[in-house]
């Protein structure tokens, strides 16, 4: 297992198991992200839209506004040339934008 | 130890493999080939590698990557391809790979006479790369020295983390000649300084202030180092701080500097009172050594002062073996090279020195002139010497 | 607004010097894209057991993607112009258990180090190459580069691009190393599955990664959005099977073929000299 999903390479279907994850945390890491909006043009769900926050260098982070809408298929997270998002698994769905001072904002 | 006879190409050979040579990677030129084809022979049956790159920039190349992983590493050029090398040998500088580089001199410039001596890289085997950095380099004059030298040549590299260049020429590299060749217990060789903290302690560049020089993490050992060709701080991070790039580039020059004592070498003969000092080094010392004992024959005060050490150049004994001279000549096959370097040596020690005359030499020839020939071209040139 | 006792980071935050992000790169750029995907492949192959990632040696050149030595937390090296190639020799014959890695940009590798490409695929040298491909000189302000479609404008042919581009990979195809591939940033999933097979094969691997710059390929060509110019890229490759090299092609206004074109386990140069020469010590520690 990593990350919280059973990977056989993405290429190949996914292992069907007993209870598949069904909510899905998505988090931005708030100071990386450069608004390039890529995440937000892939999402095939429309989890995700531009945020109001600016960030250190002036980027409006990511924020992921519709978290319960994700199915995991972590194409934003692919299309991301910052490593400022990812996803994972979760017992409930919630969408989180870290900053580097601790702050978060939550949306679920 | 044992005696065999041998030219100065084989002779750097078996130095460099006394010292531990573990890659060679070169590209053919005359007068250089045939070391390369010797180590190509010798150098697996001694454990280590030998290969032959597309050019002489491949080759530089690989021989940093060579030696940041951990192998004593080498080529063998002349002329055009020592040009070819000089932005390797910058990156060598900066991010302080050990290396020896041997540039069997030939007639140049350019494609010039592959199969002639030259001696026209003297300043080029310093101040051949861009920007402010140091090395060192040296100049044996025989067979045995060229033995030696490719040893001390490796001690150097590793004691100051730099290229170091051995210059050798087309004639010492086809003279043969008896070497002895010591045994290793016989040898002092000098390895890296293997870092003294954890990995997560380690700094690439961060120098030890007894010698300014970094200890060296081997790729492989766990520690990440960063060979960084951009200007970088302790850590090997891009940074164009005024304070980093001045602590940077000066730390690279006076690495050497402050090593210096460990570095120099030249040898003086019949200096003690010699009124008329000759400067040569090379085959050419060798004749002019000749020239020297007959006019010490003839009842004139001759010297002559063959410095090893190009750089950093042995301007202490040099100064010793001139301080009762009234003449200094140097003695070339170029345009003048050894008679610039001397002629800031001696003003720098003005006052050490007796105010003698410098003169020069220059006999850009492809061929070595004859003792003869020599005090020809001083008559020519109407010198009164003595 | 909630405090974090324990931030959760990135999942590739351990093989990165995330004191140094948010890295140099553009908004959009692919390099990341490219550079994300080789790191989730090095990351399951460690997960797995069958990669050391201590013994990667990950040398770039200079470019925008030659930065990306400064970001991954492995052995690394920023080498002159075009010649972190022959760097990446000089690291596999000095210690042949190091697993050397090429990351650099196209005008780095198929311009001034198109003769160490060259030859170092004709050797099938120990090493993988992954070049990326932004058909510009980025880091510089939008030169011509040797991958510049026909036509386009670049800062040194502000009336239009009069030269033809090299296909690179094609070039490589026709040499015939053990490992040959073209894929695109718009298809992340196998980038990272093209470098899991190639990190565990021998010989020479390349793998050109097509990318977007939108910055300035894409300004240069009017597409300045990153997701207009990711989608321009996205409709003009095609992943196909080929039987020969006229099957691969290269061409912005029609198709850039993209695949995995040559798999084979040809003897590698250091398996053959090693064995040739007698140096059965290091044969013994050789790893791919």
């Amino acid at each position: 297992m990593e990350n919280g999903f059973i990977d056989r390479g993405a290429s190949h279907a996914p292992e069907v198991v007993a209870s598949p994850p069904k909510e899905y945390e998505i988090v931005v890491i708030g100071d990386r992200c450069k608004e390039c909006s890529l995440c937000i043009n892939v999402c095939p769900k429309d989890v995700l839209a531009r945020g109001q926050r600016m960030n250190k260098k002036g980027y409006r982070a990511t924020v992921p506004v519709k978290p319960e809408a994700c199915v995991g298929c972590r194409v934003c997270e692919w299309a991301c040339p910052d490593f400022a998002l990812f996803v994972r698994p979760s017992e409930k769905a919630i969408g989180r934008v870290e900053w580097s001072n601790g702050e978060e904002v939550i949306s679920h | 130890m044992k005696a065999e006879f041998l030219n100065s190409n084989q002779a750097v050979a078996e130095g460099a493999m006394a010292a531990g040579l573990g890659v060679y990677v070169g590209y053919p030129i005359t007068p250089s080939s045939d070391m390369f084809e010797y180590l190509s022979e010798e150098l697996p049956k001694r454990g280590g590698s030998v290969f032959q790159a597309e050019d002489e920039i491949a080759s530089i190349n690989a021989l940093v990557g060579a030696s940041l992983a951990g192998a004593k590493s080498m080529t063998a050029t002349s002329g055009p391809g020592f040009s070819l090398m000089m932005e390797g040998i910058g990156f060598a500088a900066m991010v302080e790979a050990p290396l020896m580089i041997v540039d069997v001199m030939r007639a140049g410039p350019s494609t010039g006479i592959a199969t002639q001596i030259g001696q026209g890289d003297i300043y080029q085997a310093k101040w051949g790369s861009h920007g402010v950095y140091n090395l060192v380099a040296y100049a044996p004059a025989s067979a045995q020295e060229a033995y030696d030298y490719a040893i001390k040549s490796f001690n150097a590299a590793y004691r100051v983390r730099t290229p170091v260049v051995l210059m050798t020429d087309a004639v010492l590299a086809h003279t043969r000649e008896r070497v002895v060749l010591r045994d290793p217990g016989e040898l002092e060789i000098v390895g890296r300084k293997a870092p003294k903290v954890a990995p997560d302690q380690y700094r690439p560049y961060r120098p030890d202030p007894e010698d300014l020089v970094p200890p060296m993490a081997f790729y492989g050992e766990g520690y990440h180092p960063i060979a960084e060709s951009l200007t970088h701080d302790e850590r090997g991070y891009y940074k164009t701080d005024d304070e980093i790039y001045r602590a940077l580039v000066s730390r690279l020059v006076r690495k050497v500097e402050v090593n210096k004592s460990k570095l120099v070498a030249s040898k003086s003969y019949y200096a003690e009172d010699a009124d008329v000092l000759f400067v040569a080094i090379g085959s050419m010392a060798r004749n002019l050594l000749a020239l020297v004992r007959e006019l010490r024959g003839r009842g004139i005060k001759a010297g002559m002062f063959r410095p090893i050490s190009l750089w950093p150049f042995d301007d202490e004994s040099f100064v010793a073996a001139a301080a009762r001279a009234s003449k200094i000549v140097t003695v070339e096959l170029n345009q003048g090279q050894l008679y610039q370097i001397l002629k800031g040596i001696l003003w720098d020690n003005r006052n050490k020195v007796s105010n003698p005359t410098i003169y020069n030499l220059d006999m850009p020839l492809p061929t070595l002139p004859t003792p003869d020939e020599i005090l020809g071209e001083i008559e020519s040139r109407g010198w009164k010497l003595w | 607004m909630v405090m974090l006792e324990e931030k959760p980071s990135h999942p590739l935050d351990a093989y990165m010097r995330t004191d140094r992000l948010p890295h140099i790169w553009c908004p959009g750029c692919g390099i990341g894209i490219a550079l994300q995907q080789f790191l989730w492949a090095v990351k399951e192959l460690h997960e797995e057991g069958k990669l050391d990632p201590n013994k990667i040696v990950f040398a770039t050149g200079i470019g925008c993607t030659g930065r990306a030595s400064g970001f991954v937390k492995f052995d690394t090296a920023h080498t002159p112009h075009g010649r972190a190639i022959p760097f990446a020799v000089g690291v596999k014959l000095a210690n042949p258990s190091l697993i050397p890695v090429v990351f650099s940009g196209d005008g780095d590798i198929a311009s001034i180090g198109g003769n160490h490409m060259m030859h170092a695929a004709r050797r099938n040298f120990d090493m993988l190459v992954i070049m990326v491909n932004n058909m510009t000189y980025g880091l510089t302000g939008g030169q011509l580069a040797p991958t510049t479609p026909h036509s386009v404008y670049s800062t040194t042919t502000p009336m239009g691009n009069p030269e033809s581009p090299i296909d690179a990979t094609k070039v490589v195809y026709s040499i015939s190393p053990n490992f040959v591939a073209r894929m695109s940033i718009t298809h992340p999933n196998l980038i990272r599955d093209t470098v899991k097979k190639a990190l565990l094969m021998k010989g020479f691997r390349w793998i050109e990664v097509l990318s977007t710059c939108p910055e300035i390929f894409g300004r240069h060509i009017n597409m300045r959005d990153p997701y207009e110019l990711y989608s321009r890229l996205k409709k003009v490759v095609k992943f196909k099977k080929v039987a020969s090299a006229n099957d691969i092609k290269y061409d912005w206004n029609s198709e850039i073929t993209c695949g995995v074109f040559t798999e084979k386990n040809d003897p590698s140069y250091m398996e053959n000299y090693l064995s040739m020469y007698g140096l059965k010590e290091k044969l013994g520690v050789l790893s791919p």
